[in-house]
């Protein structure tokens, strides 16, 4: 039973994870709030946690004013979509033949694989290799293609696999079933946490992608959404300098929110991770356990 | 391999064609993403010219040119010192607060409270430090920010964070935890959900306190753990987080006193002065010198523990 003491050790610890879940969710909090304030407001009075004089004049420039943030938009679901199937398809397949102990090469493939965490090129080949040898600049696939594959989370599906009994696959196979089918049909079906968590950990890399945007894409046309805050950032007036008439026409002779612009992008951008997030939540964390505990 | 009959692997491969044909693509874009760039760590000892043959390895060699470069210049010195400073406070912090989470989120006892703590913990995982960088102006502006809102309402001068660069690695690891140290509890809790249930029971038979349990038992039995972070953590500490600087301060030079890391330095010299030599040198330089304090670090750990060690 639980002593006094005990009963104090359990309430700290209580307080110190509320304490810092409360300092995670305070300066997405303060965001939020702020992106729906008045920018006069805003510049007068400064940030707060409350709403003071409710504002929708950002959001209505971000999603009308321009066609940068729908494009930007488009570009970022798209190749969050097909990144992460691509992600989960080749993880998959490079992990689960590296947990079938029959495979005899298993222990060679995987070290060459370890050996990339090891050792890398750096940014100059890299940047070589996809500007001048596969000539993907300005080309949407280098914002999927290159992503798609690393070896920490081959060998985190790798562990998850290798807690699947091979009995399963062993009946299978004397059952007459080749290897794909036993893949298809019965592993994958099981591995499902490990599968959620991979495509989580894809879709958030694709989704917060602005990196290889930056290397490696001048097309406007092409800028994912982390990549257009970026440059709202540096640029005050990027989204505003290409106003269309009606939004200018509709603006009068208000004042651009240039800090709201950049609140309300940077909102909307993590609007679909805190609504699929709780979702997938449960999935992942099993995953992670099962995945990391066996090394 | 010794004793091995001739045809082995084509046997082997023809026995589990199916799997090999699976990791084939896989194993392709390693070759292709990971071991072809490697060829290009030769650029380090070329005059890079654009023109030249093999996409400009054919470009004259100048030997250790390129390093003497970058170690001539007084900026090495600073960016390898900046980097070296920045990386031990983040990764010290971050295994200090990971573990300190876990294990406090291992004692509560209320499960509802348990759950949305941890979510809300989780979320600035997936959060880019280019959205970071937006709600942190929230936070440290000089005229409009929250924190030197609080300051005032205090009493206290306000601090112009943009401009002052001493604040600037403890902010950056104040961030850092923000953002990451919640989901990298998740290791410790893995560790600890695996730690045998019948040694807590023999130790509360025996009268010890939860306190006792936690620095008896919990803590002492995430040595491992701790070992196998920090050695890979150590493997990229001479990587400076580009993302994460460069979205936060950009390219502001009233801070690249304490911020100008090895990275943000090598991509200036290639966007700026389009020095690809000296780049690729620098990256040489990082790549080299980061295995070898894998390696120490793991032969120090070996000494010490056996188990602990990686490899």
């Amino acid at each position: 039973m639980d002593t006094a003491a005990d009963k104090a050790v359990i309430a700290a610890c209580s307080i110190i994870c509320v304490l810092f879940a409360a300092f995670c969710a305070m300066p997405l909090w303060v965001a939020l709030v702020s992106s729906f304030t008045n920018e006069n407001t805003l510049i007068r009075e400064g940030y707060r946690l409350f709403v003071k004089d409710f504002d929708l004049t950002s959001y209505k420039l971000v999603f009308t004013g321009s066609s940068d943030v729908m494009n930007a938009y488009i570009v970022t679901i798209v190749t969050t979509f097909f990144g992460m199937a691509l992600t989960v398809l080749l993880t998959a397949s490079l992990a689960y033949p590296l947990s079938v102990e029959s495979v005899k090469y298993r222990s060679k493939i995987s070290f060459f694989i370890y050996a990339t965490m090891l050792f890398n090129g750096g940014l100059v080949p890299n940047y070589l290799l996809i500007s001048r040898f596969l000539h993907l600049r300005d080309n949407i696939l280098v914002l999927i293609i290159p992503a798609a594959l690393n070896a920490y989370n081959v060998f985190l599906m790798r562990n998850y696999f290798a807690t699947i009994p091979p009995s399963l696959a062993e009946s299978a196979r004397i059952d007459g079933a080749t290897d794909i089918t036993i893949f298809a049909k019965i592993i994958l079906p099981l591995a499902k946490p490990i599968l959620a968590t991979i495509a989580l950990f894809a879709s958030m890399g694709y989704w917060n992608e602005w990196y290889r945007v930056l290397l490696y894409i001048d097309n406007r046309k092409l800028f994912t959404l982390q990549f257009l805050i970026m440059r709202l950032q540096q640029q005050v007036d990027f989204l505003t300098s290409n106003l269309n008439a009606s939004a200018r026409a509709a603006l009068g002779n208000l004042t651009i929110p240039t800090i709201g612009i950049r609140l309300a992008t940077a909102m909307i951008s993590i609007g679909p991770i805190v609504l699929l997030y709780p979702i997938l939540q449960r999935y992942f964390i099993s995953g992670i356990m099962v995945g990391s505990v066996k090394g | 391999m010794a004793g091995q009959k001739r045809g082995g692997f084509a046997k082997e491969i023809s026995r589990n064609k199916y799997l090999y044909l699976m990791m084939l693509p896989g194993i392709l874009f390693f070759l292709l993403f990971n071991y072809l760039p490697m060829a290009g760590l030769y650029f380090a000892f070329v005059k890079y010219h654009p023109l030249a043959p093999a996409f400009g390895l054919g470009s004259q060699f100048v030997g250790l040119k390129n390093f003497e470069y970058f170690f001539a210049s007084k900026d090495w010195l600073k960016i390898t010192a900046n980097t070296l400073f920045l990386n031990t406070v983040f990764i010290t912090s971050g295994i200090v607060v990971q573990l300190g989470l876990a294990v406090c989120l291992n004692e509560m006892t209320m499960k509802m409270a348990k759950k949305i703590s941890q979510t809300f913990m989780f979320l600035p995982n997936f959060i880019s430090w280019t959205v970071v960088s937006v709600m942190s102006i929230a936070l440290f502006s000089t005229d409009e920010g929250i924190i030197n809102h609080v300051l005032v309402l205090f009493g206290m001068t306000p601090i112009n964070f943009y401009q002052n660069a001493s604040v600037w690695p403890t902010l950056l690891a104040i961030l850092r935890i923000w953002k990451g140290a919640g989901f990298g509890s998740v290791i410790y809790l893995a560790s600890i959900a695996g730690i045998d249930a019948e040694i807590y029971e023999a130790a509360t038979i025996d009268g010890a306190s939860r306190l006792a349990r936690i620095f008896r038992i919990t803590i002492p039995m995430l040595k491992t753990t701790t070992a196998m972070l920090l050695i890979m953590n150590i493997g990229s500490i001479f990587y400076g987080d580009f993302g994460m600087i460069y979205a936060l301060i950009n390219d502001n030079p009233m801070l690249r006193s304490t911020t100008d890391v090895i990275d943000t330095y090598v991509y200036r010299a290639l966007r700026m002065y389009n020095d690809i030599g000296m780049s690729s040198a620098v990256g040489l330089f990082q790549s080299v010198i980061g295995f070898i304090t894998v390696v120490l670090a793991n032969r120090v750990i070996n000494k010490l523990d056996k188990e602990s060690a990686l490899f």
